[in-house]
């Protein structure tokens, strides 16, 4: 037991990292001691008692704008994750289980997307969709099911020569039943771990494309925030308390999600 | 000549379940055992401890002397010299026995070049020579070609000309007839049969084919040596309730389960007493201690049934 | 196993013509492959101009631009249209538009009037200068520590290392790009802020200035590359390290530098050769955040001012240059595949 116990303290960790971030998500309100949309004329302010990271170039707070920013960041990422993990598994499923054309297209459907580069696709997306929560949702989750549908289909391949599930259909049982009730519960674990690994990725494409300025921008998400920092000077200008903590905040939740998924799968 | 003198396999320091327990055996010049016993008896590791080939946290006691070295006292650099030279092990058989990416010729005359010194088109010349010693049939193509292309039997057999090939005078051999059918099997008996100059240690789970390559016989039960005795006294006249329970199965015999239960999880090894007395009918109050091995004749027994015949 | 048992006994393996003809058929089904994704890719970006919601027109010329001449000029609006013909059939539009493509004819770009190829081609150059020498070191850094810390997993180096290599992996690269940026050119000012080059410098003095300029974008970017290269190549070695011919190898008495360069780095190099090709792909289009981060005037760039400016033209041969480069890039992976192992063929028939 001991053992075992050791072997998941990573996982353990990243829980703890995403459970915090999560809190923060759904309290933003209660926590924020300011409005972060609020202007005021307290512009470039150190961090002090009043404002605990200071205030941006329109005297925005920092501090606000930050647990603010993590419902945002949480919110695409997730739903991202949650969209890309579904349709992979989706179609992993249909095409390790009816083979045949159905598995020729989804495979070189899947091939075709993976050719198509990621971050530039969805950079024109957002572009040519009006930029929102939304367009980043589904220009993210676009790019991203490629991976947990190749894995989850190879895993379904050897699944499938499994003589349970050979008894299953010989006695003709429905497909939906064996898909769902046979074939998905023994690969949840992949699923899960997979769709934490998504989490991370989409959060990371998030930050990026937010930085970039494609994002979010009536509701700042931290890559929103950095994009701010960044091209109004407050990186030249030394204000660390405005750049630090977006940095901070998105490196540790990438690295909650990225911990969970990859030695989560590890003990498998 | 190899002696394994109480040699024990642990998985790790503090625990005292062990994968072989106390085995004694000696191989002699062109001697011929098989070590029979059921699957997870610790036969396997048993040759790997013998090669020294296991992962680091095994923890290996007792002596392995070749020609009166000790085999488990050597550093890695005397090992690469006997290995393969003078003690050649021969893996299972399986899918990925052999490298995918090389061609077989090249592979099975490895030895050759790493301790001989030759070079790579001899060997592999060579390769075919040996492959032909075995009967294996279209011996060039077979070096020619890649691994995926071979049989579970053909693979089998190229593993034996490596182990051969350098000239090694003893064989440990994994479970050779495992996955194969009978006419493979029948294969792979023929070609360790042609080995009149080597000695052979084979594992097998398989009483009949280990009757069909071997003089002698030592049983395995739960990682414990039970029975030890030449080939016709094992099958006409087994001591060790478990050899008899095991020579009652054969078909010959009438396929009869005579004994009861199941093996005993490896969690039970380290509690003592005989490891077969859940299953046996012979158990009496005795079978809680472990009974060290009788010698019957020139025989070797462990069950309490032959200490006054001692 | 696909391979293993099925062929009868006695039956010779194919023989080395025949399997000349089939690596041969196999490498030609994957160049067709991926002429045909080529083609659906431009498709894509075609329909997607026109499916998007809103109006084309809008996509094409910009939103401001269109509003712009609604209210002052009408007429010019008109001629616009007219121009992309997109008062033809959809189906004109499309034959049009991939006859612009066949030509090499990808319009002039928004920005500076020039003819969008030109700016592309120019943009190369400068992404190539860093994503080569990244693919390069970061290939044989990653390789050399992914052994490593692959031979003996759970060891001292595997324990430190791949923690190390996954927090890197999660920092997103603007993120330390920021980091450095501050770090280096603000406070300790080793290096220049931004761009390629500071100007008017020739010969060698001109180099060095590149050099500055270069350096750190370029360790970001080796940084990223190696330990991302590190996880796959220590994660292919330590899968490689418990097959059974790892044992067979010792067992025949090689030494352990032997066994590792005969028989599981070779078997390693596949994935890891396959990954690297891939890698390639993404040579042009791999850099955006890095290149926009310190002013790199490479592709990254280039595409994401087309972007923000609405430049469509630019926009789209970027996206479509990338997207070729990735399809070649898995074209070149299966033949280098195909080449070396010789159970391709075998798969491909099964």
């Amino acid at each position: 037991m001991r053992k075992k116990k050791k072997k998941n303290l990573p996982v353990i960790v990243g829980s703890v990292i995403i459970g915090i971030f999560i809190v923060i998500a759904i309290f933003c309100e209660q926590l924020a001691p300011y409005d972060p949309a609020i202007t005021s004329i307290n512009v470039y302010q150190r961090p002090d008692s009043a404002h605990l990271l200071g205030t941006n170039d329109l005297g925005q707070d920092i501090f606000s704008e930050l647990i603010y920013g993590t419902r945002v960041s949480m919110l695409i990422g997730v739903f991202a994750a949650v969209i890309a993990t579904l349709v992979g598994t989706t179609f992993a499923l249909l095409s390790a289980y009816y083979g045949g054309i159905v598995d020729r297209l989804i495979t070189s459907l899947t091939s075709l997307a993976m050719a198509v580069p990621g971050l530039a696709l969805t950079t024109l997306l957002v572009c040519y969709l009006n930029p929102g929560k939304l367009s980043l949702i589904v220009a993210i989750s676009i790019t991203s099911w490629t991976g947990t549908a190749r894995i989850l289909r190879s895993r379904l391949l050897t699944l499938m020569e499994e003589p349970f599930i050979k008894i299953e259909k010989a006695i003709g049982q429905k497909d939906s039943v064996i898909m769902f009730k046979h074939l998905a519960p023994n690969i949840k674990d992949i699923i899960l771990s997979r769709g934490a690994m998504s989490v991370s990725g989409a959060m990371m494409t998030e930050a990026s494309l937010s930085f970039l300025g494609l994002g979010e921008f009536g509701e700042k998400s931290w890559g929103s925030i950095l994009h701010y920092a960044f091209f109004r000077n407050g990186v030249i200008r030394g204000l660390y308390w405005w750049y630090l903590p977006p940095i901070i905040c998105t490196s540790l939740a990438v690295l909650g999600f990225m911990l969970v998924g990859y030695y989560g799968q590890q003990n498998k | 000549m190899l002696e394994i003198k109480n040699l024990s396999v642990s998985f790790s320091a503090d625990s005292d379940v062990l994968a072989v327990q106390d085995v004694t055996l000696t191989l002699p010049d062109k001697g011929r055992i098989a070590l029979v016993g059921e699957t997870g008896s610790g036969k396997s590791v048993l040759l790997l401890a013998v090669m020294c080939l296991l992962a680091k946290n095994a923890v290996v006691t007792g002596e392995v002397l070749l020609n009166g070295e000790d085999i488990l006292k050597m550093n890695r650099k005397q090992l690469d010299k006997i290995r393969g030279a003078l003690i050649s092990y021969v893996p299972q058989g399986g899918g990925a026995s052999l490298n995918p990416l090389m061609r077989v010729g090249e592979q099975v005359g490895e030895p050759l070049v790493e301790h001989q010194g030759w070079d790579k088109k001899d060997s592999v010349a060579k390769s075919v020579e040996v492959m032909k010693t075995l009967n294996m049939g279209n011996e060039e193509e077979l070096a020619a070609s890649y691994p995926h292309t071979f049989s579970g039997g053909m693979r089998q057999r190229a593993m034996i000309a490596m182990g051969i090939i350098a000239g090694s005078k003893i064989l440990l051999a994994d479970e050779p007839s495992k996955g194969l059918d009978e006419e493979r099997v029948s294969l792979v008996v023929d070609s360790l049969n042609r080995l009149t100059e080597q000695s052979l240690l084979c594992v097998t789970h398989d009483l009949m084919f280990a009757s069909r390559i071997s003089d002698h016989i030592c049983v395995l039960y739960s990682a414990a040596q039970v029975e030890f005795a030449s080939t016709e006294e094992i099958l006409n006249d087994p001591l060790h309730p478990y050899t008899r329970d095991m020579v009652k199965a054969i078909p010959e015999n009438g396929m009869i389960v005579d004994n009861v239960g199941f093996a005993p999880s490896h969690d039970d090894f380290g509690k003592g007493g005989c490891r077969y007395k859940h299953r046996c009918k012979d158990c009496t109050a005795k079978c809680s201690e472990m009974p060290p091995l009788f010698d019957v004749g020139d025989r070797k027994v462990r069950c309490w049934l032959y200490e006054d015949k001692n | 196993m696909p391979g293993v048992a099925r062929q009868p006994f006695g039956i010779p393996p194919m023989d080395k013509k025949n399997a000349k003809i089939q690596t041969a058929r196999h490498i030609l089904k994957k160049v067709l492959t991926s002429i045909l994704t080529i083609y659906v890719i431009i498709t894509i970006s075609f329909l997607m101009v026109h499916f998007m919601p809103g109006d084309v027109i809008k996509h094409l010329i910009g939103t401001e631009d269109y509003y712009f001449l609604l209210e002052n000029n009408p007429e010019e609006l008109e001629r616009v249209i007219t121009k992309y013909g997109l008062n033809d059939p959809l189906h004109i539009q499309y034959l049009k538009y991939l006859k612009s493509i066949a030509t090499m004819d990808f319009g002039v770009s928004y920005n500076n009037n020039q003819p969008v190829i030109y700016n592309v081609l120019k943009c190369c150059k400068w992404t190539l200068l860093i994503s080569v020498p990244t693919l390069i070191l970061g290939g044989v850094f990653g390789a050399v520590l992914g052994i490593i810390a692959g031979w003996h997993p759970g060891g001292k180096f595997d324990m430190i290392m791949t923690p190390i290599s996954l927090f890197m992996n999660t920092v997103p690269s603007n993120c330390i790009g920021i980091l450095m940026l501050v770090v280096f050119s603000y406070k300790l000012r080793i290096f220049p802020i931004s761009g390629v080059t500071s100007g008017m410098l020739t010969g060698a003095e001109y180099v060095k200035d590149l050099m500055l300029h270069m350096a750190l974008p370029l360790i970001i970017m080796v940084m990223f590359r190696t330990f991302s290269d590190f996880m796959t190549m220590k994660s292919s070695v330590s899968q490689v390290r418990r097959e059974d011919y790892t044992t067979t190898a010792a067992a025949k008495g090689l030494p352990d530098r032997k066994v590792l360069f005969k028989h599981v780095m070779r078997n390693a190099m596949l994935p890891y050769i396959t990954s690297m090709c891939m890698q390639m792909g993404g040579l042009l289009s791999g850099s955006m955040i890095v290149e926009t981060i310190f002013g790199w005037k490479g592709m990254g760039q280039l595409y994401y001012q087309a972007v923000t400016n609405r430049d469509f033209p630019t926009a789209q041969l970027c996206f479509l240059i990338s997207a070729v480069c990735v399809v070649l890039a898995t074209l070149l992976s299966d033949i280098v595949i195909a080449l070396i192992d010789p159970r391709i063929k075998e798969k491909v028939n099964a």
